[in-house]
Parts: C-alpha cells; sequence; structure tokens
C-alpha cells in the first residue's frame, strides 16, 4: 500500500499534474460561487476537450472541480446566504447569521479549515476500503452487477427529494434514452426514429449540459434578485486555540458522517450535511444557539458535504456505479478513454487511482490556500450581476455541444434536453436520477440479457445467485420504506429543515 | 369533470405515458426474440412499459391527492433561451462561427433583465473575442469564423 500511494504521489507530483490539479480546484472554486453552473456542468462541458488529455490528468482535474465546488459553495452561503450548491444550503444558516455578526472571517476559516481536516481524512477511507471491496467484486458475474446496480438506482431513487415514484419514473426515462443507438448484441439501430445522427446514441455531453446548465439558466432568468455587494470588510481569517478545541468535534463527528452517506448513490453530499446539522443541534448543551450563529453548526456540515465528496469516489472506482451526476459523468471519461469501469480498474490502471488519492491531498491542500488567503479576490466575483453570466453559459454550452463531436446535431440535442429539462423542473421531477440511469441503460441492459442467457430465460436466476439477492433484497427493502407514509413525512421533515 | 388535484404531477404523468408510448412504438419495430435468446427490442420494450405503468401510478396519485398548484414558469425566458442555442446551430453552419456567437448571445441579452443594450453590447463583443481566441485559435475548433 505504502508502495502505491508513492507511485500515486510521484505522478501527482509532476508538473503536468499539479497544474491540472491546480486549474481544477481553481474551477470549482469558481463555479462553487457563481451561480447557474454546477460541478455537474462544468464536468460535461469541459469533456470535450479532454479527450486528447492523458487519463490520469483528466481524472485529477475533474475530480478537483467536484470537491472543490463543496468549498467554493460555502463561502456565498455564509457572505449572501445564497448557497452555490446545494450542500451549503444548511451552512447558510449559521454562517450567515455569523456574518451578520461581524463573524465572517472566522465562519469562513471554520468552513475551509473543517473541510480540508474532513477532506484529508475520508480519502483515508478511499486508500483503505476500495481495494478490497474491487477484490469482492472482481468474482462478480453478470447478475451479481445487475443487482448491484438496481440497488444503486433504488437508494438513490429513495434519497432524492420529491416523489419517489416520479423518481422512479425518472430513472427509467434516463434507462430508455441511454439505449438509443446501436445495439452491442445485434448490431440494430434502435431507438433512432431513422436518424443517421443518433445511430452513436444520444450525446451524453450535450445531454447533461441540457440537464444541468440550460434548465438552471433559464429558472435563474426568472428569480429576477440582485446579489447584493457584501458591504463587510473580512478580517480575523483564522481561528484561536479556543475556537478550533470547539469545532475540532463536529468536525470529526461531520467527517464520519459524511464518509458515510457520501457512499450510498443520490445526494450524499447535501444529505450529509443536514444529517451532521441535526446531529449537532441535538447534542449540543446550547441547541438555542443553532440558527444564530453557532460555530458547530457551520463546522459539522461543511466537514460532512466534503467528506461525501471524497467518498463517493469509492462505488465509481471500484465498482462503476455512480453515486451521483459528476459521477457518471466521470464513468463515461473511463468509458471514453476505453478502461472499462468496475472492479478491475485498481489492478490494470493502479496509476489512475493512486495518483487520483494523492492529488485528493494535494488538491484539498490547494483549495484551503485559495480559499482563505485569496478571498478577498472571490467576494468581488460575486458582485457579478447574473445577466452576464448567463449568455455565457448557454454559449459555452453549445460550443462543447459542437465540440464532442463537431456537428450540430448535438447542439439540438443540447435545446431539446434544456427544453425537457426545464419542464421537468416545473413539474418538480429530479434530473439527477434520469442521468444516472443514462449512463447505467446500457451496462444494465448487458447484464440483464448475460444473465437470462446463463439462465435460459429463467427470471429466478438473481434468486439463485446469494449475493444477487441479498442486493436485491435490500433495494426491495429500501423501496417500501421510502414509501411507507410514516417515514415518508420524517424524510421530508428532515429534507426539509 | 374532474378537477384536477395536483395539476403537477397529473402533467407529469401524461409526459411519461407519452415517453412510454413513443418508446413502446419504437421498439415494437425491433426484433423481440425470447427471454432466453432477447433481441434489440426486448429490453426497451419492457422498460417502455414500465414506464407507462409509473407513469399511470404518478397520473393517478395526480388526480387523488391534493398538491401544489403549477408555477408559472418562465416561458418566454424558456423560448428565447431555447431559441439562442437552436439560432447558435443553424448560423453557425451558414454564416461561421462569429456569427453565431453574436447572434446566440443577443437572444439571450433579449431574455435578461433589467435590459441595459449598451453594456450588453460591449459583453457581447467580449464575449465573441474571448471565444475566437479561446476555442478557434486556442483549442483549434475546427470552424469557419466567417461566412
Amino acid at each position: 500500500m505504502l508502495d502505491n500511494l508513492l507511485l500515486g504521489f510521484s505522478v501527482a507530483l509532476s508538473l503536468d499534474n499539479l497544474a491540472y490539479c491546480f486549474i481544477g480546484a481553481l474551477l470549482g472554486t469558481l463555479i462553487g460561487i457563481l451561480p447557474g453552473l454546477g460541478p455537474a456542468a462544468t464536468v460535461a462541458l469541459l469533456l470535450p476537450i479532454t479527450f486528447t488529455m492523458a487519463p490520469v490528468s483528466c481524472f485529477i482535474m475533474l475530480a478537483g472541480i467536484y470537491y472543490g465546488a463543496q468549498y467554493g459553495g460555502s463561502t456565498t452561503a455564509i457572505l449572501l446566504k445564497m448557497p452555490g450548491e446545494t450542500s451549503s444550503v444548511v451552512t447558510a444558516i449559521d454562517g450567515h447569521e455569523m456574518a451578520k455578526q461581524g463573524m465572517a472571517g472566522k465562519a469562513l476559516a471554520t468552513a475551509a479549515i473543517g473541510s480540508f481536516i474532513a477532506g484529508s481524512l475520508s480519502v483515508l477511507l478511499l486508500v483503505f476500503f476500495s481495494p478490497p471491496l474491487a477484490e469482492l467484486a472482481i468474482n462478480f458475474g453478470a447478475p451479481e452487477y445487475f443487482s448491484v446496480m438496481v440497488l444503486g438506482l433504488i437508494v438513490a431513487v429513495t434519497l432524492a427529494s420529491g416523489s419517489v415514484l416520479k423518481a422512479l419514473a425518472m430513472v427509467v426515462l434516463g434507462l430508455s434514452l441511454g439505449l438509443v443507438g446501436q445495439d452491442q448484441f445485434s448490431g440494430e439501430f434502435r431507438l433512432t426514429f431513422g436518424l443517421l445522427e443518433l445511430s452513436g446514441g444520444l450525446d451524453f455531453v450535450a445531454v447533461t449540459m441540457g440537464l444541468f446548465a440550460v434548465s438552471e439558466v433559464v429558472k435563474n432568468l426568472s428569480d429576477a434578485t440582485e446579489r447584493g455587494v457584501v458591504t463587510q470588510k473580512l478580517k480575523g481569517l483564522w481561528l484561536n486555540w479556543a475556537d478550533f478545541k470547539t469545532i475540532i468535534m463536529p468536525v470529526l463527528r461531520g467527517t464520519g458522517i459524511g464518509s458515510l452517506l457520501g457512499v450510498l448513490p443520490g445526494g450524499g453530499a447535501a444529505i450529509a450535511s443536514f444529517v451532521s446539522y441535526s446531529l449537532e443541534k441535538g447534542i449540543s448543551k446550547h441547541p438555542e444557539r443553532f440558527g444564530k450563529g453557532a460555530i458547530e453548526g457551520v463546522a459539522g456540515p461543511e466537514s460532512a458535504n466534503n467528506a461525501a465528496a471524497q467518498t463517493s469516489f469509492i462505488p465509481m472506482l471500484t465498482l462503476g456505479i455512480p453515486a451521483n451526476p459528476v459521477m457518471a459523468l466521470l464513468i463515461a471519461v473511463l468509458i471514453i478513454q476505453g478502461i472499462t469501469p468496475g472492479p478491475r480498474v485498481l489492478t490494470t490502471q493502479p496509476t489512475l487511482f493512486w495518483a487520483l488519492i494523492a492529488s485528493m491531498w494535494i488538491g484539498n491542500l490547494m483549495l484551503v490556500i485559495l480559499n482563505l488567503p485569496l478571498i478577498g479576490m472571490w467576494t468581488k466575483l460575486l458582485t457579478l450581476p447574473y445577466r452576464y453570466l448567463f449568455p455565457a453559459i448557454i454559449v459555452f454550452s453549445a460550443i462543447g455541444a459542437y465540440n464532442t463531436d463537431n456537428s450540430v446535431f448535438e447542439v439540438y440535442v443540447l435545446a431539446a434536453f434544456g427544453l425537457l429539462g426545464y419542464v421537468m423542473m416545473l413539474l418538480d421531477c429530479e434530473p439527477a436520477p434520469f442521468l444516472l440511469g443514462f449512463v447505467l441503460g446500457p451496462m444494465l441492459e448487458d447484464h440483464f440479457r448475460r444473465s437470462m442467457l446463463i439462465s435460459r430465460g429463467d427470471p429466478t436466476i438473481f434468486l439463485h445467485h446469494p449475493i444477487a439477492a441479498t442486493l436485491l433484497a435490500i433495494a426491495a427493502i429500501a423501496l417500501v420504506l421510502a414509501v411507507t407514509p410514516a417515514i415518508r413525512r420524517k424524510r421530508d421533515e428532515a429534507l426539509q429543515e | 369533470m374532474i378537477r384536477l388535484r395536483s395539476p403537477k404531477n397529473v402533467l407529469a404523468g401524461l409526459l411519461f405515458l407519452l415517453f412510454a408510448g413513443v418508446l413502446t412504438w419504437q421498439s415494437g419495430k425491433l426484433e423481440l426474440g425470447t427471454a432466453g435468446r432477447m433481441g434489440p427490442g426486448y429490453f426497451p420494450l419492457l422498460l417502455a412499459q414500465l414506464l407507462g405503468l409509473l407513469g399511470l401510478g404518478v397520473l393517478v396519485s395526480g388526480l387523488r391527492h391534493e398538491g401544489t398548484p403549477l408555477p408559472r414558469g418562465d416561458l418566454l425566458g424558456l423560448a428565447l433561451v431555447t431559441a439562442a442555442i437552436v439560432a447558435f446551430g443553424l448560423v453557425l453552419q451558414r454564416f461561421g462561427f462569429i456569427a453565431a456567437v453574436l447572434v446566440s448571445s443577443a437572444l439571450c441579452v433579449a431574455a435578461s433583465r433589467p435590459f441595459k443594450p449598451l453594456a450588453s453590447a460591449i459583453f457581447i463583443l467580449g464575449l465573441v473575442a474571448f471565444c475566437t481566441v479561446v476555442f478557434v485559435w486556442g483549442l483549434k475548433m475546427p470552424v469557419q469564423l466567417l461566412p
């Protein structure tokens, strides 16, 4: 393991990869602060550029964007009570309250230091748990894979906010549209409406940017609120020893919660921050301080969301199952680079895995430096009016869609999915389950067909394989629990708080 | 006349049913095969039927349970932003990259409020310059700059 880590650091510390790590962290912070452009849309936008990069470098950069956004999101949450990312919603409660009392610097420092500690510790989980998990999964056959994917999709559905039925329908719709294009077995073109342009399938980049960037832009158009200027001068961007002693336990608890929930598919980071906040409030001797600028209310959730962002890489790297839209995009990157996602990634691409791990430590360190001393620069960005930002987002998306294939057809796919995404948003149907289904569609079908081929058409094969049966049973229980009225109400309360 | 208790769910259900119908129609054209030896149409048809069932479920729950009213939505903004993307594709093919960025960002600016023509014009020119330098010269995007 030590050898592997050394190998990882030797690759991650090369000048190229340090630069990519820095670009990723910088871009992540930027989009965390700016509204209307989340990590999923940004990663999708950058995909065409990564085609020519080495797999290691592009993974390091894209991962940096993802966890960097968790840092950046907290800045706007604290200063403006406008969370840049959903996972920073809770931070806004006490963080902004602290800012109003003139302790913005302390809140920002807590968020950054908490995120750093959580990030560094949770990477250890990747180091220790990924290899054994991949080892276990390497003996998986088609029935087991099918069951893991079903479980992943079901858990993602049950953890999403809103109606379980609608989220399930979105998953199935995503699975179906993922099948568009050439059939892997017969070579026949499917669901293409006779369009030659669809024979390669719906383009992943265009679909993601349509659902996540374009529809988000349209939504923000109607929120005509101008972003207020930060009037307060920031000072005291450091913690004294007493502060540190107050936050260290919430940070560690947040790290634990985030690490566990991050592994689960479906919005891990956001849920982790909610759970951490309620825990800190629950065990506090002075729960009445929460909502009025309690430093623990910033430390816990911020650590939890960053820890979850790191551990969500575990199922993606070891099983090839995405826990959230960004991980789905990274799986697409693997496929584009000619690497089959799954448990063999660790053994066939050791440099990719270990360099990514090493880059996470480096990236987290870079982020603390980017976020604390340079905070003044970021707050200037906050004053940028949204109306200047969104034409750029739209034009970049159109260029990005065109670049995937050098064809205008992808630009029209982008427009269509922007339209669909906005309509779905109005109807409270979330795009994340759709995207997970869209990525997993072809793989799910592949394993399903293989299993049924082995069993000669007998669906009970999934019950005869113990691991597959167990996984499907867990999925069934999760689904039943999610639709049970009493538990639903509790979950909705937790998500609303 | 049935009152729509939850218009959001009724509309979502209808939309899912529409998709299920289209997917059933498209996969019906393919060879189905048997469960033991599936043809290209088997799994898509299975999913389409599942989607139909779920859509029906959403529709029924929308008719039976009370829900929040339909939000007004920014249809003008949606139309303009969609038009901006489609225009990018159309103009790019006939009149080149610079014209495409110009037309597309102008349509976006038309959707923005408050509307400030002068500042927006300067911004659009800056965006055209930036995109040309970064994407066409820097990243060697294979497009014609001018008609």
